[in-house]
């Protein structure tokens, strides 16, 4: 143990041996030179001790300089607290306004279970339902039908359901792992209630997943389209949204997030306050993607690859509020977004039209006729009614 | 033969950072941060947990930092911290008490060597055998010993055992590896790591 001791309690062989930097390298290798008696025992017993060597994870620099920012950026002012246990909070103590535009190319590319605190979601509560009004699946196997276009989804009420003004009992979840489920359909449009009176205004045909009750740990929700959330701020359980291509994770805040089966780019707009972000299947680019207000993350599924911009501040404000800002866009952008909200098909007879440049806001939140009024006045061309629920620009 | 390496000394920034110096809290961060993140794998496999574990570490340090009290060894502070929040996390998930039986210190031996002629397939095996019998508390002090810097007292204070056992169980894994490694015949070899 003794001609042991010499060697495994000098700092500096242990070093040479497990994690050797040029400066040791250079120690040892004059070392030696100046004592050759000593070099065969100096390598047997480097040789030994090498089979303890293990192998090390390495973290990048990205994800070093990403922690570190977090903790610096937050500007916590606490004082208190004792050994380890502190407030979560303070990297997202500002209240967040954030708006996220997501498009994935395919919608079932989806990968569970390898992110630890997300949900794992079944195929089918992807493609359910085909209905033309909006329909609430519940966990214990029931479900509802919602004929207006507009409504409100409460499940705030710990084992009820409340839904235009009716007060439903929810049994208990069978099988076991069953989701609640919303979808509403194009043409309609929902404010969901979720179990913290967080709020999420669905979109036209847009769907979300909720778990039978968060858990203790996170705050899990699985969108597929669009919706505009208003999270109650809780720290200690972070609120994590999940789509088939990406993450957002936050512990309170109020963002927009979309998520469109037919869009190659994944994009986010943050307004206010911090969020962070990721690909669902990190492995392909590690860790999160945290932004700044008015910063703007776009996601391109082809080259893998985020891509940080300024964002348009104003059109995402004024989204949330059911008005589409044009900037220069063609004619067809605009008829697509008409035809997805009121459930509806315009024919452009004439592709050229299709093409025009516009500018200007669309405010969806009107009756039908007023908006083909601005559409007619944009466009300079008369909408026909061909029949129920299709029209043509003429 | 060699003299002592000559430790930065990390207590006088620490010093410095707690009258406020951010250029120490940065330096401190930077110093010990691979490291960290390396130990806090061998805890779990999950990274993103040991990633969350740093940022409530450091983050923690930052905002108490009128409040840390002085310490001799900067990297024992740093690594027993972390391992309360990480097991704090897994026991968390578990949901039942996490005891000290319930160590899950992974370690992946590279068994590398520069000469690999005289590792041959059955000696490796038999190497591998014996490492892969080490109880999880051994793994970890096999691991501080020669990954950190911690001295014995340390190490004990890690895995609430006596400085004596930690440093014995070192001594015992080393001598079995190097008896392994002679040229004995090895059915010769009675090889126990374990106490």
């Amino acid at each position: 143990m003794a001609d042991l001791e010499k060697y495994i309690e000098d700092k500096r062989f242990i070093k040479w041996v497990y994690e050797p930097d040029p400066e040791t390298e250079a120690y040892f290798a004059s070392y030696l030179e100046a004592h050759p008696d000593e070099k065969t025992e100096f390598l047997r017993v480097k040789k030994e001790l090498s089979l303890l060597k293990v192998k090390q994870l390495k973290p990048d620099t990205a994800t070093k300089e990403r922690i570190y920012h977090e903790i610096t950026a937050a500007r916590p002012a606490g004082k208190t607290g004792h050994l380890v246990r502190f407030n979560l909070a303070v990297w997202v103590r500002y209240a967040a306004v954030a708006i996220f535009f997501f498009a994935i190319g395919s919608l079932f590319m989806y990968e569970f279970g390898r992110n630890a605190g997300t949900m794992p979601v079944a195929e089918s509560l992807l493609v359910k339902s085909a209905s033309q009004n909006t329909m609430v699946y519940l966990a214990d196997g029931s479900q509802r039908e919602i004929g207006h276009a507009q409504t409100v989804i409460d499940f705030s009420h710990s084992g009820h359901l409340v839904v235009e003004n009716d007060t439903i009992k929810i049994g208990k979840t069978f099988p076991q792992n069953s989701k609640n489920l919303v979808v509403v359909p194009h043409g309609k449009r929902a404010v969901v209630k979720l179990y913290d009176n967080s709020e999420v205004k669905l979109n036209a045909g847009s769907r979300i997943i909720l778990p039978d009750a968060f858990s203790k740990e996170t705050r899990n929700a699985y969108l597929v389209g669009e919706a505009f959330f208003d999270i109650r701020k809780d720290p200690a359980h972070p609120f994590l949204v999940e789509t088939s291509s990406a993450v957002v994770k936050v512990l309170g805040t109020s963002f927009h997030l979309a998520a469109y089966p037919d869009r190659e780019e994944v994009s986010t707009f943050l307004q206010e306050g911090v969020v962070r972000f990721r690909a669902a299947d990190h492995g392909l680019f590690t860790g999160w993607v945290e932004l700044k207000p008015n910063e703007q993350a776009t996601f391109s599924r082809a080259s893998q690859k985020i891509a940080v911009t300024r964002g348009d501040e104003t059109y995402y404000r004024l989204w949330k509020d059911g008005i589409v800002q044009f900037n220069n866009e063609t004619v067809q952008q605009l008829i697509n977004r008409v035809e997805q909200y009121f459930n509806i098909t315009v024919r452009l007879p004439d592709p050229q039209v299709g093409d025009l440049r516009i500018s200007g806001k669309l405010d969806l939140n009107k009756d039908l006729n007023e908006v083909f009024e601005y559409v007619e006045l944009i466009t300079d061309k008369k909408v026909v009614k061909e029949n129920a629920g299709a029209f043509s620009l003429n | 033969m060699m003299k002592g390496v000559q430790n930065a000394d990390w207590s006088v920034e620490w010093s410095r950072f707690k009258c406020g110096d951010m250029d120490s809290f940065r330096r401190i961060y930077d110093h010990f941060f691979d490291r960290l993140y390396r130990y806090g794998c061998k805890l779990t496999a999950n990274t993103e947990m040991v990633e969350d574990s740093m940022q409530e570490l450091f983050l923690s340090l930052y905002t108490r930092r009128e409040n840390l009290s002085e310490t001799v060894s900067v990297e024992f502070y740093l690594l027993k911290a972390l391992k309360l929040i990480i097991y704090g996390k897994l026991r968390k998930e578990k949901k039942y008490v996490f005891s000290r039986e319930e160590n899950d210190f992974k370690l992946e031996f590279l068994l590398e060597t520069d000469e690999p002629e005289d590792l041959d397939q059955r000696r490796v095996e038999l190497i591998l055998k014996s490492l892969g019998e080490l109880n999880p508390a051994a793994r970890e002090i096999i691991y501080l010993k020669f990954y950190s810097d911690l001295d014995y007292r340390q190490i004990g204070e890690m895995l609430g055992i006596q400085p004596d056992s930690a440093k014995k169980q070192v001594y015992r894994v080393v001598s079995s590896l190097r008896a392994l490694l002679k040229d004995t015949p090895l059915e010769l070899l009675h090889i126990c790591f374990r106490a």
